[in-house]
C-alpha cells in the first residue's frame, strides 16, 4: 500500500511538468508582450526592450523556460506578477486559505446535502420524493453560477441584511460563497447517488442480506450504501481538487480575495505569469485530489486494498502447472 | 464501547469542532458591512470604487480611480493643478520660472515630514522625479535629468528640456517618495506596512484583494485642514456588486455608471442622492491616417463622418447621462466650438463617390478596434450597422480586451476606433496629447504636420494670451474635424450616489484623485504662489 502510495506521488510530477510546459508555451507565443503591460501605452518602444532585457524576455525559450523551472523547484519562485509587482507566490499564498475554506466547506455542504438527497429519490423511487430530488438536482444544475451569487447577493445581503454583500471579513461572509460553490456539486452527487444506488439495491447480495432477515436500514447501510460509494467518491475526490477552480465566478462577484478572482483578474490584465502560477497550484490541486481518490478507493473496497496489500501484490503471470499422472494438483 | 457509538460520539465531535472553528472566523461582533466603530469625535468615510492599484508605488500604480485617490492622499505634491488650470500649494511653497534657462526653482516649505517623522527634504524631491522617469517616463519627458538637482536643503533646480502649457501640470503629478525608503535594500518588496507617505493620509497595512483603509498622517504640513480622520475605500470591480453593496448600507459614497442604478437613486427606490459631474472628456472616432492608406484619403474620411447619426447613437446606445459633442472639446469647455460634421446622407454618399472616382476601388471595407466594456464596443457595432445602410461600407468589428487594445495601437493596427480625447484635465493641451508625441493612442499622431505644428505653437507659446490661444485651438479644432480625421462623438459624465453622509462633491470636475481630493480638505486650496 506504501508503495503504491509513492508510485502515485511520483506520477503527479510528470502532469505538474506537462502543465507547466503547456501554459509557458502558450504564453510565449501569444501576441501581447509582457513589457507592455507593464509599461504602459506610453512607453517608447526602447523602454519597452530595456524592460524586455531586465525581465529575460528576450531569451530563447530554452533558457526562460529552464530559468522558470530552476526558480520554481529550488526556489520556490514562480516569478513576479507584471501587473502587480509581487512575487506570484505570495499573491497565491495569500488568497490559498480563502479558497481553499470555500472550496472546501462547499464540498461539505454538497456531500451533507446531495447524498441524502440522493439515497432518498433512490430508497423511494418514482414517488415523491424522487422527484423532488430530481427536481432540486435539475434546478442546482441548471442555475449558472454568476447569476446564483447574484441571487443570493439580493436576498441574503440586500433584502434580509443576514450577510455582507462583499468580503469574507466575518463568518456570516463565507455564507453566500460556500452556498454558490455548493449548489453544481448538490446536483451531481445527489444523481450520481440515486443512480449508483439503483444499481445496487436489487443485486443478488442485497436479495441474499434480507433473506438473510436483516433489517432494510442495515442492508441499505451497510450493503447498498457502502457498495455504491466507488463512483460517488470519485465525483467527490474530483470536487475536492476543483475545490480552488470552482471560485472563478463567485470569488469576483462577492469581491472576494481568493485565488478564483486572483486568476480572473491576470487572466483579462494580461499578467501571464501569474495566470501561469494559479494554474500551476489548480492543476496540483486536481491531480492531488485524484490521488486521494484512489488511495480512498483501497479503503472503502476491501477488493482493491486487496491488490496492493505486502504479500499479496498483483496476480503475477504464473505458467499453468503441469501434472503428471498420478500426482496431486 | 460498541464501535458503532463511537463512530457517532467522533462525528458529533467533528461536527462541534467545525462549528466552533467557523465561529472563531473573523469578528463575530462586527455587524455585515459596518465599519469598525471609530473613536468618539473621529470623521469616517466608506467609499466604494472600481478596480485598486497595481501597487502602493506611485510609479507603479496604474490608472483607475482607486489609484488615483491612493496617489492623492498618500502622496504630497509639489503643487497640485486644479479644474481651472490654476495651481494649488502643496509640499512646495512658492516656484520660480526662468524661461531663458529652461530651469524651475521649487522652494519648500520649511519643516516638512513624512509620515514617520523623518524630514522631507529636496533630495527626497529629486529622488522622486529620477525615479519617476526611470519607472514610467511619461510625465517626465519635458524634464532635463541631468540639470535637476537638489541645490539645498528646500530648494529644487529642475531643469527643461521643452516648456509647454502642460509643463507645470506634468511636474505636480509626480508624487513625493522619501530617498532613504528607496533606496532601502530591506523594503524592496514595498510592502503597504513600509509605504512612507508624504501627503495626508497614511495607510493600514494593505494586500491586494481587501479594503484600502486611510488613516490621518499627523505630520502632512496641512494636517489640520484635514477633515476625515479615516477613509475606507472598497474596491469592488464589478458596478452591480458595488450597487448592492450601496444598497446594503455602510457606503457613503459610490460612483456610478449605469443608468439604471443612478435612476433607482433619482426616482428615490434606492435612499440617497445623485450628484452629476461633467468629466471634462470627449470620446470620439479618430482614423489611423499614418498606418490604413485606406483612411488617407480625406473624401472616404468626411463621408463615413457625415453617414453618422451621431445625435441618434448618442441617445439610443449611451443613455441620457451621455451628451453628444459638438466639438473635440467638451461643451463645458470654453474652447468648445460647434465644429462637428452634420449628419447629411447625400451629401455622404457624394464624398464617397469622390473616393471611389479617385481610387478606382468599387467597395470599401474598415475595421474599427473597440475595446470590451464600457461603450466602445456597443457603438463599434451601432456603426456599422449606420455605414452599412448609409454606405454600403463593409464594417468589421474588433473587439478586444484593455491590453490586446494598447497592443494593437503600437503595432499601428489600430484602424478606426473610438478613442478617448481628454485626459480628465482642463488644460486644452492634454485634449490634443501633445506632451505625449510618442503615443500611437494620440491624436496627433493622426495628425498631419501642418496641424501638429499649430497645436505646438500654441500650446508650447507661453505668452499668448487667452483669447488667442482660444481663437488658435478653434482654429485648429475647425481643421480637425473638418477633415473627418476625428469625429467628436459623445461627451461623459460622473455620477455619485451620496447616501447623505455627504452633503455634496462641489469643485473639482476633472481627475478623480483631485475630486476625491475636495472630499478632505475643509477649505479650497491655496493659490501657489510665483511665476
Amino acid at each position: 500500500m506504501l508503495r503504491y502510495t509513492f508510485h502515485r506521488t511520483l506520477q503527479l510530477i510528470p502532469v505538474l511538468i506537462g502543465v507547466v510546459v503547456i501554459v509557458f508555451t502558450i504564453n510565449y507565443f501569444s501576441d501581447v508582450s509582457p513589457a507592455n503591460v507593464i509599461c504602459g501605452e506610453f512607453a517608447t518602444p526602447e523602454v519597452l526592450a530595456a524592460k524586455e532585457a531586465e525581465l529575460g524576455l528576450d531569451q530563447p525559450y530554452l533558457v526562460q523556460i529552464g530559468r522558470y523551472f530552476y526558480n520554481l523547484i529550488f526556489h520556490g519562485d514562480m516569478g513576479r506578477s507584471y501587473t502587480k509587482s509581487v512575487p506570484v507566490s505570495q499573491l497565491i499564498g495569500e488568497r490559498i486559505a480563502t479558497s481553499a475554506i470555500i472550496g472546501l466547506l462547499g464540498a461539505v455542504v454538497s456531500i451533507l446535502i446531495g447524498i441524502p438527497l440522493g439515497l432518498l429519490g433512490a430508497l423511494k423511487q418514482n414517488s415523491a420524493w424522487d422527484y423532488l430530488s430530481t427536481t432540486v438536482s435539475i434546478i442546482c444544475t441548471a442555475i449558472p453560477g454568476f447569476w446564483l451569487a447574484l441571487l443570493l447577493m439580493l436576498v441574503f445581503s440586500v433584502q434580509l441584511k443576514i450577510t455582507p454583500v462583499t468580503g469574507v471579513a466575518t463568518w456570516r461572509g463565507y455564507i453566500n460563497p460556500i452556498l454558490c460553490s455548493a449548489f453544481p456539486g448538490i446536483a451531481l452527487l445527489a444523481r450520481m447517488t440515486r443512480s449508483s444506488i439503483l444499481e445496487n439495491i436489487n443485486a443478488d447480495f442485497v436479495k441474499t442480506a434480507r433473506a438473510k432477515g436483516l433489517p432494510e436500514r442495515k442492508v441499505v447501510v451497510r450493503h447498498v450504501v457502502r457498495n455504491s460509494l466507488i463512483p460517488v467518491v470519485t465525483v467527490i475526490g474530483s470536487m475536492l481538487g476543483h475545490c480552488i477552480t470552482n471560485g472563478v465566478v463567485s470569488e469576483s462577484i462577492f469581491n472576494i480575495s481568493g485565488v478564483g478572482s486572483l486568476m480572473n483578474t491576470s487572466i483579462t490584465g494580461k499578467d501571464y505569469i501569474t495566470t501561469q502560477g494559479c494554474v500551476l497550484v489548480c492543476a496540483f490541486m486536481i491531480a492531488l485530489g485524484n490521488m486521494l481518490t484512489d488511495l480512498f478507493y483501497a479503503v472503502i473496497d476491501p477488493r482493491i486494498k486487496a491488490q496492493y496489500t505486502r504479500g499479496a501484490g498483483r496476480p503475477k503471470n504464473r505458467k499453468p502447472s503441469v501434472h503428471r499422472k498420478g500426482e496431486a494438483a | 464501547m460498541k464501535k458503532k457509538t463511537l463512530t457517532r460520539l467522533l462525528a458529533a465531535a467533528l461536527s462541534l469542532s467545525l462549528i466552533f472553528a467557523l465561529s472563531a472566523c473573523g469578528n463575530n461582533d462586527a455587524q455585515p458591512n459596518q465599519p469598525d466603530s471609530p473613536p468618539a469625535g473621529a470623521r469616517e468615510i466608506v467609499l466604494n470604487l472600481d478596480g485598486e492599484p497595481s501597487s502602493l508605488n506611485p510609479m507603479l500604480m496604474g490608472g483607475g480611480k482607486c489609484a488615483n485617490l491612493m496617489a492623492n492622499t498618500l502622496y504630497g505634491f509639489l503643487w497640485r493643478v486644479e479644474y481651472d488650470d490654476t495651481l494649488s500649494c502643496d509640499l512646495a511653497g512658492s516656484y520660480q520660472l526662468d524661461r531663458e534657462n529652461m530651469v524651475i526653482i521649487a522652494k519648500l516649505r520649511s519643516g516638512l515630514k513624512f509620515a514617520d517623522g523623518s524630514p522631507l527634504t529636496a533630495e527626497d524631491v529629486v529622488c522622486s522625479i529620477l525615479t519617476s522617469a526611470a519607472d514610467s517616463g511619461s510625465n517626465t519627458s519635458s524634464i532635463d535629468l541631468e540639470r535637476t538637482q537638489a541645490i539645498d536643503e528646500t530648494t529644487v533646480q529642475i531643469g527643461l528640456r521643452t516648456l509647454s502649457y502642460a509643463t507645470m501640470g506634468d511636474i505636480g503629478s509626480i508624487g513625493i517618495i522619501s530617498k532613504a525608503w528607496t533606496e532601502d535594500g530591506s523594503n524592496a518588496e514595498k510592502k503597504s506596512a513600509d509605504i512612507l507617505a508624504s501627503g495626508a493620509y497614511t495607510i493600514e497595512p494593505w494586500s491586494t484583494g481587501n479594503d484600502m483603509v486611510y488613516v490621518k498622517n499627523p505630520n502632512y504640513w496641512n494636517a489640520d485642514k484635514v477633515i476625515y480622520d479615516k477613509i475606507t475605500v472598497k474596491c469592488i470591480a464589478d458596478e452591480t456588486t458595488r450597487f448592492l453593496d450601496y444598497q446594503n448600507g455602510g457606503v457613503d459614497l459610490i460612483i456610478l455608471a449605469k443608468g439604471e442604478n443612478i435612476d433607482s437613486v433619482e426616482n428615490g427606490l434606492v435612499p440617497g442622492t445623485v450628484q452629476i459631474l461633467p468629466m471634462q472628456s470627449v470620446q470620439g472616432l479618430a482614423f489611423d491616417t499614418e498606418n490604413i492608406d485606406t483612411f488617407k484619403n480625406e473624401n472616404l474620411r468626411l463621408a463615413i463622418a457625415h453617414a453618422l447619426d451621431v445625435e441618434a447613437l448618442v441617445t439610443a446606445y449611451c443613455g441620457p447621462r451621455y451628451g453628444v459633442a459638438q466639438s473635440v472639446y467638451p461643451t463645458s469647455s470654453p474652447y468648445c466650438a460647434n465644429t462637428a460634421l452634420k449628419y447629411d446622407p447625400e451629401l455622404a454618399k457624394d464624398y464617397l463617390q469622390k473616393y471611389y472616382d479617385e481610387t478606382g476601388a468599387s467597395s470599401v471595407e474598415i475595421t474599427l478596434t473597440a475595446k470590451t466594456g464600457g461603450l466602445d464596443a456597443t457603438l463599434s457595432e451601432a456603426i456599422q450597422y449606420q455605414l452599412d445602410q448609409v454606405l454600403g461600407i463593409k464594417v468589421n468589428v474588433s473587439v478586444m480586451d484593455n491590453a490586446s487594445y494598447f497592443d494593437a495601437q503600437a503595432k499601428g493596427e489600430q484602424y478606426a476606433s473610438i478613442v478617448p480625447l481628454a485626459r480628465g484635465h482642463y488644460d486644452p493641451s492634454k485634449y490634443m496629447n501633445a506632451w505625449m508625441p510618442q503615443s500611437s493612442n494620440s491624436i496627433m499622431h493622426m495628425c498631419s504636420d501642418e496641424l501638429n505644428g499649430l497645436l505646438l505653437e500654441t500650446v508650447n507659446n507661453m505668452d499668448l494670451t487667452g483669447e488667442e490661444r482660444t481663437a488658435k485651438l478653434a482654429e485648429l479644432q475647425k481643421k480637425l474635424t473638418g477633415t473627418g480625421k476625428f469625429v467628436p462623438m459623445f461627451e461623459d459624465f460622473i455620477c455619485f450616489a451620496l447616501n447623505g453622509a455627504i452633503a455634496s462633491v462641489d469643485g473639482c470636475v476633472s481627475g478623480d484623485g483631485r475630486l476625491l481630493q475636495t472630499l478632505w480638505l475643509s477649505e479650497a486650496p491655496t493659490p501657489l504662489p510665483g511665476g
